[in-house]
């Protein structure tokens, strides 16, 4: 019995250790000619990431924000813009932006947004005069100083605000209420940006997602409806005029490029994807699809890339690895690169 | 986008995924063998498992083995509560969502937690609205033995838990007979992380009537510290808003009666009451840099029932009925919608009754039973309606005995009929399931027996997946699993210890596995019949009890689970053959007690295998496996008489392994408890 006892208390000592994957640490100094991702992750799981595609060998670099900055970006990464030298990644359910340096990813700074301890959930940024707008969940647009980086001032707008975009010292903030569904909200904020005052209020439809600025004297805001009868549909706002039209033209996101408006739709009764070109400039469709059906699962935005060709981000199924594919105007697919779950926001670096 | 999830995660409790085949599971696999090879582990029993009051069981009894956990086991490991427990029978996996009080799921080879059914003496527990039980919210002082039946359940059960794939059977102290005039427990335990707990119990009466009570009342903190790794740092904090409340009150009677002396049959009477509640802060994932946490969750159960027994040579019969009410209340204070909070409030009442009656012929013994049941929802949730469903299931079941093969066969027809006075009425549903079983017999041998079976079952769609806003699917069918098995045990006494082995080896087929998926976008999900799964698997117990002298004697048992559960939906899918998530490939615990005089000293061996957080088995969705050691020692004093005074000291997670069931959702690392039981017999 006794031998038993100490085999016991031997083997109690052996433990199963594991040799950690080796993260990859060859990363550019310096990122250029390349495409940085921000992929969403998924909810309560903390694996929001960026990848990396370096275009001069095709390669893709995972979790670069990680090898970066030896930590993780965090829970439901939403938005990642650039401006000027830094780069800002909203981290929505950490509350989280984290500032990095756009040459390097080397992270500058993380900001918290919380507000009496609780986490506001940003969503989405854009700047204007050297300050950062963060659109969060709380009901507010915070205002980050771009030198500074911190927050300088909060203005309160509607329930859960989601897109935002500058036109003229303005700032027009879509109004969701996602989190109220099927309550949702249905109105787009107009801001003056020298006072922080509401100027206006326009009623878009129900659940209003991205916004985006010809500008010019336009506005085009998704308004998400409410995912059974009311289609998902890009509305048009004259904000010299005060006019809101719906232009019916099926919409899920919104990305622009020059004077074209790039319309990614994905349809999840017919689980088709579609990507149609608009002119700014003439208010009207060029191309209503260039992409094919067949190529893309679940289609999570997209974006003009080289003048000619449009890179599309591909959700799959939202729970299996995602990818970042690219076609050109005629619909052919040229590349595809995998990435990581749900990338939904792209940089293109020159 | 956050919304549905968090109410998924929240409330429906909906997780999917799968595990990893890495050289490192493989090591630990091999050590974890080798201990198995030089000690077994685990809950093995053979005994005959009888009718109160029957002497002669004949083909009354259950043909295939089950897995039996006494009171003796139960105070050995010292588990926080019924899942704790569970998870170390070979071939089940359960999900903790974390902490101490956290939500316990678990899933039997594979087939997912909807397919297992609670008994609680003898009485179905239903749970409609997420078709789940919460064996986190199961305590363990007043059980005295728990079954876990997977090839078959005993005839006399309700026929609606037998069809099932599987089913855990408690029977405990209110509602047992009791050779002892007066019977009294009390016990108390102190715990890390601000665990207090108190215990009452008392019973009078004995063989032929009883009256008994029961109490206990749970505090926890819940406060304790954790790490996890975020790329090559290490964050070091304090779980918070985790602490909880929880207590119940049993009270039971039973009599037994017989017309005449002879042969006029034995009597069985048994009423059974349950009030429980719990009130819990829920700590959640951690969410890295976002640590506020406010929500809480509170439920409140009422159960009353009864069963019936006569029992003949010949004929017996079993009747039951019993009333269940569940109130359950998800709040969360601070969430940005337009009230400010959300305030969720489920009331569930199910009314079930059955009756089974069995006649033996020479060899052959017929059964035959049906069973009942009206289940219906309210709630304060806007589009969930107010869900009801009828439910009734039959059963024909043949035996016959021989001294060489023993068989059975069974046919089930279960019926549904769903209805929503919010929503379109939905049809109802008719299904049919077989099974079959085959086992030799003492001719073939005595310590020897080989066994087959086979088992069709099925398991409807909830309420929520049914009816749940934005989610809800009225058109869904039931989920539908085939389970295939052969076994063998081996059991000897040779001198002073006694051997018992027991292996097996499945392979199931779920189809029509009900899943809930982000179809339409990350906002809204969609629930579906669209699953196919298949499991492989195999376990291997070994237990073994050796009486050195009369002082002294050892017990060590082991356990170790093989499955591969693998997604086979859809063969474009990059996950199509990939492990399903949360379910590891590899389980195994074992155990080693060493009895001297008065004193015992207990260590227990707990490992899980890697598993993957998602359906896609990547490195980044892979959770690590982990490996706990239990200890504790206990000193029995015999105060006078009938009196005994037991202490209790131990230490959990004795290596502090950082740990978590769920991806995120951390456990405690090592803890300590202390406890003081006082038993009058």
């Amino acid at each position: 019995m006794n031998s038993i006892k100490y085999i016991l208390i031997i083997l109690l000592f052996v433990s199963c250790k594991k040799d950690k994957i080796d993260p990859d640490n060859d990363l550019p100094e310096n990122y250029s000619n390349g495409i940085l991702v921000l992929n969403e992750g998924l909810f309560q799981q903390n694996n929001s990431t960026l990848s990396w595609i370096d275009l001069n060998t095709n390669d893709v670099k995972q979790n670069v924000f990680l090898n970066t900055n030896n930590r993780l970006l965090g829970d439901t990464g939403n938005d990642l813009q650039r401006y000027g030298s830094k780069i800002y990644v909203v981290v929505n359910s950490s509350s989280t932006i984290e500032v990095l340096d756009a040459t390097t990813l080397n992270s500058i700074k993380q900001i918290q947004l919380n507000f009496q301890a609780q986490g506001q959930q940003p969503r989405r940024i854009t700047f204007w005069s050297n300050k950062a707008y963060v659109s969060s969940y709380d009901g507010y647009v915070n205002i980050i100083d771009t030198n500074s980086l911190d927050v300088v001032n909060r203005i309160q707008v509607g329930q859960n605000p989601e897109g935002l975009a500058v036109l003229n010292d303005h700032l027009f903030v879509a109004n969701s209420g996602g989190l109220s569904f099927p309550n949702v909200d249905s109105t787009v904020f107009q801001i003056d940006l020298t006072t922080n005052q509401i100027l206006d209020t326009f009623v878009v439809g129900e659940n209003p997602g991205d916004v985006i600025s010809d500008g010019n004297q336009n506005i085009y805001v998704v308004k998400r409806g409410d995912y059974n009868v009311d289609p998902s549909e890009m509305i048009k706002v004259n904000v010299n005029t005060g006019t809101v039209e719906n232009t019916s033209l099926p919409a899920s996101s919104l990305s622009k490029s020059g004077n074209s408006l790039y319309i990614s739709y994905y349809n999840y009764n017919t689980n088709n994807s579609s990507v149609a070109i608009y002119d700014l400039n003439t208010e009207a469709v060029i191309n209503s699809n260039i992409i094919g059906n067949n190529d893309i699962t679940t289609l999570y935005g997209s974006y003009s890339f080289q003048g000619n060709q449009v890179i599309c981000l591909d959700a799959m199924n939202f729970t299996n690895t995602g990818y970042l594919k690219i076609f050109d105007y005629s619909g052919s697919f040229l590349s595809s690169f995998e990435v990581g779950l749900n990338p939904n926001k792209i940089i293109i670096y020159e | 986008m956050l919304n549905t999830l968090l109410i998924l995660s929240k409330n429906c409790f909906s997780q999917f995924s799968f595990i990893l085949r890495s050289i490192e599971e493989k090591k630990c696999a091999f050590f974890i063998l080798l201990f198995f090879s030089l000690f077994p582990f685990a809950f093995l029993s053979q005994e005959v498992k009888e009718f109160e009051g029957v002497e002669v069981l004949g083909s009354y009894k259950k043909l295939l083995p089950s897995t039996t956990i006494n009171k003796e086991d139960i105070d050995e490991l010292s588990p926080h509560d019924l899942g704790h427990l569970l998870q170390r029978v070979s071939g089940i996996s359960m999900r903790s969502y974390g902490g101490l009080g956290g939500m316990k799921t678990i899933s039997l080879r594979g087939l997912g937690g909807e397919h297992t059914k609670l008994l609680v003496n003898d009485l179905p527990n239903s749970n409609v609205q997420n078709g789940q039980t919460d064996f986190g919210l199961i305590q363990i002082d007043n059980i005295e033995e728990v079954s876990v039946h997977i090839g078959e359940s005993e005839n006399l059960a309700p026929v609606s838990a037998q069809v099932f794939g599987s089913v855990i059977s408690l029977q405990t102290f209110e509602n047992t007979f009791s050779n002892k005039k007066v019977s009294a427990n009390a016990s108390t335990t102190l715990g890390s992380f601000g665990q207090k707990e108190a215990y009452l119990a008392a019973k009078k009466g004995g063989e032929s009537n009883f009256i008994s009570v029961s109490g206990k009342y749970r505090q926890v903190d819940g406060d304790y510290p954790y790490r996890i790794e975020i790329g090559n740092t290490e964050l070091r904090e304090t779980r918070r808003n985790n602490s909880f409340e929880e207590y119940f009150i049993n009270l039971g009677t039973g009599f037994k009666w017989r017309r005449d002396s002879t042969n006029g049959g034995q009597n069985i009477f048994k009423l059974f009451a349950n009030i429980n509640g719990s009130n819990k802060l829920l700590p959640g994932a951690v969410i890295l840099y976002n640590d506020y946490a406010d929500e809480k969750l509170e439920t409140q159960n009422f159960n009353v029932g009864g069963n019936y027994s006569f029992y003949q040579e010949h004929f017996k019969l079993k009747a039951f009925a019993i009333y269940q009410n569940k109130h359950l209340r998800y709040f969360d204070p601070s969430y940005f919608n337009l009230d400010g909070f959300i305030d969720n409030q489920y009331n569930t009442s199910i009314l079930k009754g059955g009756i089974n009656v069995s006649y033996k012929i020479k060899s052959f013994s017929l059964t035959l039973g049906t069973d009942a049941e009206n289940s219906s929802l309210i709630s304060n949730r806007e589009n969930l309606g107010m869900p009801e469903r009828f439910s009734s299931t039959s059963m024909i079941k043949v035996n016959y005995t021989h001294p060489a093969i023993e068989i059975f066969g069974a046919i089930f027809n279960q019926y549904y009929a769903d209805k929503n006075k919010e929503s379109e009425h939905r049809n109802e549903y008719n299904k049919i399931n077989a099974q079959v079983g085959v086992c030799s017999g003492k001719k073939v041998s005595k310590s020897f027996s080989f066994f087959v079976w086979f088992k069709q079952s099925m398991r409807p769609p909830s309420f929520n997946e049914l009816y749940y806003n934005q989610i809800g699917n009225t058109s869904l069918n039931p989920e539908d699993a085939l389970q295939l098995n052969i076994g063998a045990t081996f059991n000897k006494t040779i001198s002073n210890t006694s051997i018992g082995i027991r292996s097996n080896i499945y392979n199931n087929y779920i189809d029509n596995k009900i899943l809930a998926l982000p179809t339409k976008n990350l906002f809204v999900w969609s629930i579906s019949n669209i699953g196919k799964v298949h499991v492989l698997g195999g376990d291997f117990e070994v237990s073994l009890i050796h009486k050195i002298n009369k002082k002294l004697s050892a017990k060590v048992s082991g356990n170790f689970t093989y499955q591969e559960v693998t997604d086979r939906t859809d063969k474009e899918s990059p996950t199509y053959n990939h492990q399903l998530a949360y379910t590891p490939k590899i389980t195994s615990s074992g155990r080693l007690a060493i009895n001297y005089k008065a004193l015992s000293f207990y260590s227990s061996i707990f490992y899980v295998g890697d598993r993957y957080s998602l359906n896609q088995n990547t490195p980044s969705n892979l959770v690590d496996a982990f490996k706990l050691i239990d200890c504790s020692a206990s000193y029995k004093f015999k105060i006078k008489g009938k009196h005994t005074l037991k202490t209790q000291v131990g230490i959990k997670n004795i290596f502090d392994t950082s740990y978590s069931y769920i991806r995120y959702f951390v456990m405690p690392g090592r803890n300590y408890f202390i406890k003081l039981a006082y038993e009058f017999n």
